[in-house]
């Protein structure tokens, strides 16, 4: 199979904080150069580097990179071949943008290359270009146009742009007049019938389940199973599950890995014929592509059911008081798993030594989605017989039940922290220090009921308590004796006799 | 199939941006139409404001300068003599002033999709030219109803059109980028477009200028449009040297602001 990109070390380099700020910019060129004049040393920067929450660099990202500048993007290669529909994960701020733009052409790579064969159309946005003061018909021509599309291809697919769109006559209208959904109606109708070798896509278009949207995200790849590349930019490997057949994950810049998914639309099993019904056949189902998402997160990136610390790399208080041993997953009877069935309650155990007797403190479990979302947060404070007293020096064992029903399928990861109690000024927090999967057998039993087709995935499922009432129509009640029809008469009784 | 190559540091092939720009080319008639298809959406005079706001210039300057201060007009009526400056001089500005902001005023266009950004600014032109084409009309019809119409204005306009809008465009091309990171230069331009308003021959012939002043007018280009107008009404022979240093300068000026703009198109968005 030949390629359809292919990458060579590409590599970004952004300034930290606002690249905007252009007067403090000219300042440093002018203090740097009237420095380098006068013989001077070159001084510190005087604005320490902007690094906001948002930017979360790793070491590695500074490396080689001048001062005030970090790498968004450091050598990353990889091939696409043609016709392969390939995933692009990573969390915020692991490059997965930066990659995108350099992929679409809006901004160069710093280092390296990377070829394309072919039209790419890019879709960062639908609509890009849509100006209100025109009519809907003379903006899918300047959109299309703006992708790359002639007038005569937009002339030839024009009928079935607006057929496809549901607008009719409002096709004439200017779309300041639209209303939002009959605006995203016509955005996407021409990203649909964009005609390209190559499609990028970001996950804000392809995700999302208004029926529109769906219909759109369709329509695009029913052009990619005749052999169009698909790039879809995503932090959610469910959704690359669905649509893709590899994926590439980056990490602080850096590709991390590349590895294939499922896809049961080629390789059916009897499992999976259980989930495809009329709307979901023809995509990977859920359960698959969680096992693919468990396994590679286990393999990969996370530890399993159990990590453990060496005693001097442990993460201690400051004051070295107390000492983080090990955070483990367990099932009820006490052995290691990473893996649960929606209906299986487990604990969460953390092994810490108290060197001083010192400190009143609490452990905490944050428990997270795997794309960030926080779940919930459990302390200890009300098992503990003093929850004000100093703990005692010595190894302390303390698990936390996660009770059933609660969590829905997905993976989910434990942030530890255990802190001085009241003021919670000496800490220990270890983000991701084990993930667990739950999974779903698809059995009755539990909240799932007669339900057998996917759950959603929301991260809970707990168990809801319906009330249920009945009122049959008027003319089915039983009509008694002395009784109009539908009017109660009250029971009357006299107690005075 | 055609592959594409994009080199890290190395500035695009020259050979392959035009071919880039030749396949998006129907973007500048897209980009112009949608320029002149908002312009004037829910105005009552339409495209009559192309005509209203030089008419009031001229006006106001026939009346000025003609009546009162009595400046020499080398033999033209004074509407004919500063129509010829004033129409020419407001399809330049408006194309060096949408140039300038072309990259700052599309950013939302240039954050989320590739095609050469050189197409807008050269759209900004073409829409330009086509105001400036309702202009010329006026131009003909004063020119006839004076009785200075000659075969020589049809034929020297394109020459001057050249000049005019490679002049403006290569000044917006260099300064767009630098309008991304510093927005001091779309505050400038006003100020120096005023001066250069002041030092071209549109309130006054280029006749008057002293001895010292006359090799900036030679070399002004905008200056070597006005007065090739102004002579082709009068029927004179044309100094061809004097057009061709035009033309010459005015080629040069946007081949350096075209080169400039594209060493530093793709970054554009990184600064914006």
């Amino acid at each position: 199979m030949s390629w359809a990109i292919r990458c060579e070390d590409l590599s970004k380099l952004y300034r930290f904080g606002s690249d905007t700020a252009a007067v403090d910019h000219l300042y440093q060129h002018l203090n740097g150069w009237m420095r380098a004049r006068l013989g001077l040393p070159v001084s510190a920067q005087h604005n320490e580097p902007g690094r906001t929450e948002m930017h979360v660099v790793s070491d590695a990202q500074l490396d080689g990179a001048p001062e005030g500048h970090f790498w968004a993007l450091r050598d990353v290669s990889f091939e696409i071949g043609e016709g392969e529909r390939v995933g692009i994960i990573g969390r915020n701020g692991s490059g997965k943008s930066t990659l995108l733009k350099i992929l679409s052409r809006i901004t160069s790579p710093t280092v390296g290359s990377f070829k394309f064969r072919g039209r790419l159309v890019s879709l960062l946005e639908v609509g890009t270009g849509f100006h209100a003061e025109l009519s809907g018909r003379e903006n899918i021509y300047l959109n299309a146009s703006i992708n790359g599309m002639s007038k005569a291809e937009v002339d030839r697919r024009y009928d079935e742009i607006v057929e496809f769109s549901e607008l009719g006559e409002q096709i004439e209208t200017p779309i300041k007049r639209y209303s939002s959904g009959m605006y995203m109606r016509l955005a996407f109708s021409v990203a649909a019938y964009l005609e390209s070798e190559i499609l990028i896509v970001d996950e804000v278009l392809a995700v999302g389940d208004a029926g529109f949207q769906k219909k759109c995200t369709e329509k695009m790849l029913e052009i990619s199973n005749r052999g169009r590349t698909l790039l879809f930019v995503s932090h959610s490997m469910d959704a690359v599950n669905k649509l893709c057949s590899h994926a590439i994950e980056l990490s602080h810049g850096r590709l991390v890995s590349r590895f294939k998914a499922e896809r049961p639309i080629e390789h059916p099993t009897d499992s999976e014929a259980i989930y495809v019904d009329g709307e979901h056949s023809g995509t990977p189902s859920l359960a698959s592509a969680r096992d693919v998402t468990s396994e590679y997160l286990l393999r990969d990136k996370f530890f399993g059911a159990e990590r453990k610390w060496e005693p001097l790399k442990a993460p201690s208080f400051r004051d070295g008081a107390v000492t983080l041993l090990a955070v483990r997953i367990l099932d009820r009877k006490g052995k290691l798993r990473r893996s649960f069935d929606v209906k299986e309650s487990f604990f969460i155990e953390y092994e810490f030594v108290v060197n001083e007797e010192k400190w009143a403190m609490n452990a905490h479990v944050y428990l997270k989605t795997l794309e960030g979302q926080n779940i919930l947060l459990s302390m200890d404070n009300l098992d503990l017989p003093n929850p004000e007293a100093a703990r005692r020096a010595g190894r302390h064992i303390e698990r936390c039940e996660i009770a059933t029903p609660l969590l829905n399928e997905g993976v989910y990861t434990i942030e530890v922290v255990i802190c001085t109690h009241p003021t919670t000024e000496y800490n220990i927090v270890v983000p991701e220090a084990a993930s667990f999967v739950i999974t779903d057998d698809m059995s009755p039993e539990g909240v799932r009921g007669n339900w057998s087709r996917e759950w959603n995935t929301y991260p809970i499922r707990p168990r809801m308590h319906w009330t249920i009432r009945h009122e049959p129509p008027a003319d089915e009640r039983p009509v008694l004796d002395g009784e109009t029809p539908g009017v109660q008469i009250p029971h009357h009784r006299e107690s005075h006799s | 199939m055609r592959e594409t190559v994009i080199q890290a540091g190395a500035a695009p092939r020259l050979a392959l941006y035009l071919k880039d720009l030749w396949r998006y080319r129907h973007l500048i008639g897209v980009f112009c139409l949608r320029d002149i298809k908002t312009r004037y959406t829910q105005t009552i005079l339409g495209v009559g404001w192309v005509l209203l706001t030089p008419l009031m210039t001229v006006g106001v300057f026939s009346f000025v300068f003609g009546l009162l201060i009595k400046v020499p007009s080398d033999g033209l009526p004074y509407l004919l003599f500063y129509l010829v400056a004033i129409i020419p001089w407001y399809a330049f500005i408006n194309t060096l002033n949408n140039a300038v902001t072309s990259i700052e005023a599309n950013s939302g266009l240039i954050s989320k999709i590739y095609f050469p950004r050189l197409l807008i600014g050269a759209s900004h032109a073409v829409s330009a030219l086509v105001d400036f084409m309702v202009g010329y009309l006026l131009i003909i019809g004063f020119a006839a109803y004076f009785g200075f119409l000659t075969f020589t204005l049809f034929l020297i306009t394109p020459l001057l059109l050249l000049i005019q809008t490679g002049f403006a465009l290569g000044i917006g091309y260099f300064l767009a980028p630098l309008n991304t990171r510093y927005r001091d230069v779309k505050l400038s331009v006003p100020l120096a477009a005023q001066l250069f308003y002041y030092a071209s021959p549109i309130m006054y012939p280029s006749s008057v200028a002293p001895a010292w002043a006359k090799p900036w007018f030679n070399i002004n280009p905008f200056s070597v449009v006005i007065n090739g107008y102004r002579k082709a009404l009068l029927g004179e022979v044309f100094n061809w040297p004097y057009l061709l240093l035009g033309l010459i300068v005015s080629m040069i000026v946007l081949a350096i602001g075209a080169a400039f703009f594209i060493s530093r198109e793709q970054d554009l968005v990184d600064v914006l």
